[in-house]
């Protein structure tokens, strides 16, 4: 997977999205330091020539701003849908992009904003990128079908 | 903390006319923290203050990576439409007649930045000027930027780049996507070439042109600089070529011998027969 | 002007709505392809649409291929905005009759840009040199 779409690509991806949407809020960061926050987390499937799925997660803070600049109302005042919706857009954007670069064609699937973990368990691991923002984590997961699959 | 002091701001503006003639006027503090913050935490420092304290020390790296950061500008494809809508109905038009049995054309983009001019000329005379496939025509670009000339040579920009101004015919037509790159056609990038220049210093020998492209550049000049780059882009213009520059900007009052020419939206200096 | 933001995202069609409203131009949203149709035959045809590609029920190429099976509607330009920048896909989109094409993620400014070269023009002013514009020194 890694040499499919490596760390440094995704961060770039990543830190993209926040270069075009919010470019006055500062640059992503590494963010190996922080604690694992995950408040809110979302998924895009992705299947065809490649199968699995990309995860985007991050403390409440980021999901606020993100959704803060996306909806254009102060982050104190977003309601829980809007912020889910952000998330969700931040997921199609990063989950799209990295699609795009994997082996074609595949389909994209609309964002899951994510309740339940157990699909997990069936997933492997292929990548997973830390950074932050303002000291607030948000990781970037990159996931296949597991062996048993 | 790492907001620019008013000294650091005067030596910069000293460093930068020194360095690369540009013009800092009094109100541009914010752009020196925007363009700068970043060269910071590059180099691992604290402070706007450790940048121009290791300046001082003559740290060449610092150096180049504040000269770039303060001279990158961001750039479209087809910058105001207007110019190179100038090329498709007046300027190539011309040249094309005025060389007809010379079969050349020499094109320069003066202040070429990362590539996205000169490439979108390239693109522009392949698409649509298809008889000067026959032709030997040079396409040179030149910065004062190490970091932009060896970007434009690679010809690789991101989707934020792709998105600025150019054509979704051409983009499909002319560029393939590595990683989260989108790199221009070899086709395209092994006719053009880019090359280290300073405007701001005496310019070298070289050969004559049809076409300067000097766009968005005698703004960062004081006036006696301006004179000067204007007056050596008009003797390295053959007779007949032209000079295209920046939106409102113009040789009057600052070198003789060019006529201005309306086309559209914007106006095209020719270079007069001497 | 009237422009067609069609995109499943809430937070995507607020984001352009700060964008383009600012410019004059007014504002009308589908969240996914069937819902689009509906309101560009119920309502005035907008000038502009900007679609989504990846949405529930109806996606975007299926969008834009309806929208230009309608003759009447040949004068809307078409502008896709998604993350799908594989060639192959980006040419299917432009065959199918999309005149631009927009990758997310986007800023404003290339908004802007976008809107010129589809020849629509709205209140702006154009992008200034950050060194303070060309008139003089």
């Amino acid at each position: 997977m890694t040499d499919l779409v490596s760390s440094e690509t995704i961060a770039e991806i990543t830190q993209t999205f926040w270069g075009a949407y919010l470019p006055d809020a500062g640059d992503l960061t590494p963010g190996s330091h922080l604690p694992a926050v995950e408040d809110v987390r979302g998924r895009v499937d992705i299947d065809g020539a490649w199968s699995g799925c990309v995860e985007v997660s991050c403390s409440i803070a980021v999901a606020r701003e993100v959704a803060s600049v996306m909806f254009g109302t102060p982050a104190s005042d977003i309601a829980e849908a809007d912020v889910r919706d952000a998330v969700g857009e931040l997921v199609n954007v990063v989950g799209g992009n990295i699609k795009s670069i994997l082996p074609a064609p595949t389909s994209l699937s609309v964002p899951i904003l994510d309740d339940a973990s157990e699909w997990r368990f069936a997933a492997e691991l292929q990548s997973e990128v830390l950074l932050a923002w303002a000291d607030e984590p948000i990781v970037v997961r990159v996931w296949r079908p597991g062996a048993g699959r | 903390m790492t907001t620019a002091t008013a000294e650091d701001f005067q030596y910069l503006q000293t460093f930068l006319l020194d360095r690369s003639a540009i013009v800092l006027s009094e109100d541009k503090q914010y752009l020196v923290e925007t363009r700068l913050l970043p060269v910071v935490q590059r180099h691992g420092v604290g402070s706007i203050t450790d940048l121009v304290r290791a300046i001082r020390r003559g740290d060449k790296s610092v150096e180049t990576a504040v000269v770039d950061a303060m001279t990158t500008n961001e750039t479209s494809w087809f910058r105001d439409s207007a110019p190179f809508d100038a090329l498709r109905s007046l300027v190539l038009p011309e040249l094309i007649a005025s060389n007809v049995t010379r079969r050349r054309l020499a094109i320069w983009s003066a202040a070429s930045s990362t590539g996205q001019e000169l490439y979108s000329i390239a693109m522009l005379l392949d698409s649509e000027f298809s008889d000067l496939a026959s032709w030997r025509v040079d396409l040179h670009g030149t910065d004062l930027s190490t970091t932009v000339v060896e970007r434009a040579r690679a010809g690789s920009f991101s989707a934020l780049e792709i998105n600025r101004g150019l054509p979704a015919t051409l983009l499909v037509r002319y560029f393939r996507r590595e990683g989260a790159q989108f790199v221009i056609s070899d086709a395209i990038r092994s006719n053009v070439r880019f090359e280290l220049f300073n405007l701001a210093r005496p310019w070298p020998p070289m050969q004559d042109y049809d076409l300067i492209f000097l766009r968005n550049v005698l703004i960062y000049f004081d006036v006696e600089t301006k004179k000067r780059v204007l007056e050596s882009a008009r003797s390295r213009l053959r007779p007949g070529g032209f000079l295209l520059l920046g939106t409102a900007e113009t040789t009057r009052g600052l070198v003789e011998g060019f006529r201005p020419i309306p086309v559209g939206a914007t106006t095209v200096f020719r270079r007069e027969e001497s | 002007m009237l422009a067609m933001v069609v995109d499943d995202s809430r937070a995507m069609r607020s984001l352009l709505r700060q964008i383009l409203v600012p410019l004059g131009v007014e504002i009308v949203e589908a969240a996914e392809g069937r819902a689009a149709v509906d309101l560009v035959e119920s309502g005035p045809v907008p000038d502009l649409a900007l679609v989504d590609w990846h949405m529930p029920v109806m996606d975007g190429l299926e969008l834009v291929t309806e929208l230009r099976s309608h003759k009447e509607w040949r004068h809307m330009a078409i502008m896709m905005v998604t993350t799908e920048s594989e060639h192959e896909n980006m040419v299917r989109a432009l065959l199918a009759g999309a005149n631009e094409y927009l990758i997310k993620p986007f800023t404003a400014d290339a908004v802007v840009e976008k809107l010129s070269l589809l020849g629509l023009h709205c209140a702006t002013v154009p992008a200034g040199d950050p060194y303070g514009g060309g008139t003089q020194s």
